[in-house]
């Protein structure tokens, strides 16, 4: 498997997806993607995961831009294998860190106490503009975590959608690409009924991701959506029966007092 | 059917009140009894002069009612009803076999119909409508309600925005404008960003920034705007602009008038202006004051051994001699170890910084602060995060090939620089001056040795010593050692700062 993979290149912008895997995770391949979003001499990187890939992820991100350049890093929850290398990544850049306001008073805990390198996302998201292309956060909240955010990139047309359409085990993420959606599918089903709150949370992503013209979908784990996968992807998580719909299965039945 | 459609429809209309108008009497008063189920009240008639007769007397909020019928047909009913108001929702019952009637019905404005034989179901289908429909009316109604009571009782300028259209402005602000109603004003309105002079540090339009796309790009955030007035005078204003959630491309704006503040000069580019009133203390109060009423958001920042520590707050009270701020218990543990803080804001042309710490209060989250001043650059404001080494950390400079013998302990290290004190300076030692830089970091057992040439960066006298800054430029593996040396650094520093005792 390559661990670097070019997504979109038009001479201005480019989508680099890096696939490095934390070491003490090596056992259980959590097929874990990076991205890299480059625009003239500014950069933006997406999930850059835990402290133990800092040093290969930063080498990987050098030989595309001087690292100083990256202006954002976006974090699209807190769970450790998303943001686990803050304090790294803040020592080592000068960038603004971008995470769910839910989050942002929690990042003392990975290491960082200076709120002004923060931007705490509202829960309806936002966007940066830069010329007639921007990047927006599209709220994702509860799938899974309470303050969770997807990232649509107008240019490349390509949704980070985090661990939305995360898949671990699939034989299709040795090239990272879905060929065959319904084969790919079982891989998915058991991770998302578990992981997911809701069908209502997932309906609503997918009205707020319609709203926006995709040509892939590039979740934080596994394989990627392409052309018609992605429609086959939204149209099967827009129906899918996750954690509420399954309650039973977490909880023990109500006692009868009878 | 569902027991819990009836109930929830029963839920939305048990405060409505209903005519039922309808000739065939079994029909009518079976459909009677199940409308009473739902509504408050229903009133029955046998034809259309009874039914607007009732209707003219307890204004009902929705109609159901057969077309043919004697005296007076439903639709001659319902023309005299839409009327007397024309928000009453009709609904008539027809014949399948009456397509003509059904026309003229929707002519007439009616909201729905049912086809006859009526059932349970399609009642029951057409009043789920008219419940979506009056929910939908309610949140309307509700969200202008809200949004006049906001706009009445201001005293700032405020006005309601669909993409960049004006769709509502307050009194105050059609006056500040000289605008006799809101349409002279949206005209106006169209070159808004003309109205926007230019002062230093203000918003404006100019080469990169057009105003509209840049607040609403940042919005909640304060701009400082200057405007004339319809007598041409000009005026100091701050500007922000909030989307409405749930309503896409709805934004309200609001100007607040600080021009009594005095502030404008502050802002003046002019620097000799701007010293003489830096000494001014009215314009720092002036500041806090802006700053209190438009519910600014303030940063504080503070160190912990090197270690950037910065929360927002408010400023919350400004008397003569004191302010009162407002901030998280971090940032208060924060200040009562450093014993001072600066104060930055969007809308500060500078930075402000307190040494006169008078009280601290951890119940209520509050710091009182005595003396303030201007400063215009921060010493707590980073581009890269520093932090003070471990205890056996060690430094050697070589300077023109020679070992140079002073005591030296490192104070800060980032990625870029070292900041260091000297016992004293070798001969010709000055700003550019080119070394070899050698520190020493870490424990014994797992050192982190960065050798380096480095360059005299900034250089000041203490009163026994020298305090000396050095860049570098690390590359390779040894600039990635340091960056993890310096976050496992700054990690402990939390925890050691976390640690510590309130009061």
């Amino acid at each position: 498997m390559d661990k670097e993979t070019q997504l979109y290149d038009d001479g201005v912008h480019k989508c680099i997806m890096f696939s490095l895997e934390d070491e003490a995770q090596e056992e259980n391949s959590l097929s874990v993607n990076q991205f890299l979003l480059i625009q003239n001499n500014s950069a933006l990187l997406i999930d850059p995961g835990s402290g133990g890939i800092f040093l290969e992820l930063f080498d990987a991100i050098s030989r595309h831009i001087d690292p100083q350049n990256i202006k954002y890093i976006f974090f699209s929850h807190q769970d450790p294998d998303v943001a686990g290398g803050i304090a790294e990544w803040s020592v080592a850049t000068n960038a603004k860190l971008v995470v769910s306001g839910l989050w942002s008073r929690f990042m003392g805990h990975f290491g960082l106490v200076d709120s002004s390198r923060i931007i705490g996302l509202p829960d309806h998201g936002g966007r940066i503009s830069f010329g007639h292309d921007f990047v927006q956060f599209v709220p994702a909240h509860f799938l899974h975590s309470p303050g969770n955010f997807s990232l649509y990139d107008s240019r490349s047309k390509i949704l980070f959608s985090g661990d939305i359409g995360a898949a671990v085990l699939s034989p299709q993420n040795l090239n990272k690409r879905v060929d065959d959606f319904d084969s790919h599918r079982p891989f998915l089903e058991s991770f998302h009924r578990r992981y997911m709150a809701s069908n209502a949370f997932c309906r609503a992503w997918v009205r707020e991701v319609r709203r926006f013209e995709i040509n892939t979908i590039a979740p934080q784990h596994g394989s990627l959506f392409h052309g018609s996968n992605v429609e086959a992807f939204l149209s099967w998580f827009e129906e899918l029966e996750c954690a509420l719909e399954h309650l039973e299965e977490l909880y023990l039945p109500k006692i009868s007092q009878n | 059917m569902d027991p819990n459609l009836l109930k929830q429809l029963r839920n939305a209309l048990h405060n409505q009140t209903l005519l039922y108008v309808e000739d065939n009497v079994g029909l009518n008063a079976n459909a009677t009894q199940l409308f009473q189920k739902l509504f408050k009240t229903v009133y029955s008639a046998a034809d259309g002069e009874e039914g607007l007769e009732l209707y003219r007397k307890y204004h009902p909020t929705v109609v159901i009612s057969d077309i043919k019928m004697p005296k007076m047909d439903g639709l001659a009913m319902a023309k005299e009803i839409l009327n007397i108001d024309s928000e009453t929702k009709i609904i008539f019952t027809t014949a399948y076999d009456e397509p003509k009637l059904l026309h003229k019905a929707i002519q007439l404005g009616a909201f729905d119909y049912l086809v006859k034989p009526m059932t349970i179901q399609n009642i029951v289908n057409v009043l789920q409508r008219y419940t979506q429909e009056l929910y939908a009316q309610m949140h309307q109604k509700l969200f202008y309600t809200y949004l006049n009571n906001i706009f009445n009782y201001q005293q700032n300028l405020v006005l309601l925005l669909h993409q960049e259209t004006v769709v509502m402005a307050n009194q105050p602000c059609l006056e500040f404008f000289g605008a006799p109603n809101v349409e002279t004003f949206q005209k106006r309105f169209l070159n808004f960003g003309e109205l926007l002079l230019e002062h230093s540090g203000f918003l404006y339009n100019h080469d990169s920034i057009e105003w509209l796309q840049e607040t609403k790009n940042n919005p909640g955030k304060l701009y400082n705007v200057k405007i004339a007035d319809d007598k041409g005078e000009s005026h100091h204003l701050v500007l922000n602009i909030q989307p409405i959630p749930n309503k896409a491309e709805y934004y309200v704006l609001s100007l607040n008038d600080v021009t009594e503040l005095h502030l404008l000069k502050l802002f003046d580019a002019n620097a000799m202006e701007r010293e003489a009133i830096k000494r001014d203390k009215k314009a720092l109060q002036g500041l806090f004051e802006m700053a209190k009423r438009n519910n600014a958001k303030i940063q504080i920042h503070n160190l912990y051994k090197g270690l950037s520590i910065t929360n927002d707050g408010i400023i919350y009270e400004v008397e003569e001699d004191h302010i009162s701020i407002k901030t998280t218990l971090m940032q208060i543990k924060a200040i009562q170890s450093e014993r001072r803080l600066v104060l930055v804001s969007d809308i500060f042309p500078m930075f402000i910084e307190s040494h006169d710490i008078q009280k601290l209060d951890f119940d209520e989250q509050t710091v009182r602060l005595g003396k303030c001043s201007m400063i215009t650059t921060s010493p707590t404001r980073r581009q890269y995060i520093r932090v003070t080494v471990d205890e056996s950390a060690k430094a050697t400079l070589l300077y023109q090939g020679h070992k140079f013998d002073a005591d030296i302990t490192i104070i800060d290290i980032s990625i870029k620089a070292a900041r260091l004190t000297l016992s004293s300076l070798p001969a010709g030692f000055q700003v550019g001056s080119k070394v070899i830089l050698d520190l020493v970091l870490g424990t014994p057992q797992q050192p982190l040795i960065v050798n380096t040439e480095a360059e005299v960066f900034r250089l000041s006298e203490q009163t026994r010593s020298y305090e000396a800054v050095f860049t570098y430029e690390l590359h390779g593996p040894i600039y990635k050692y340091l960056v993890d040396y310096i976050a496992k650094r700054q990690m402990y520093l939390i925890r050691e700062f976390k640690g510590m005792q309130y009061g």
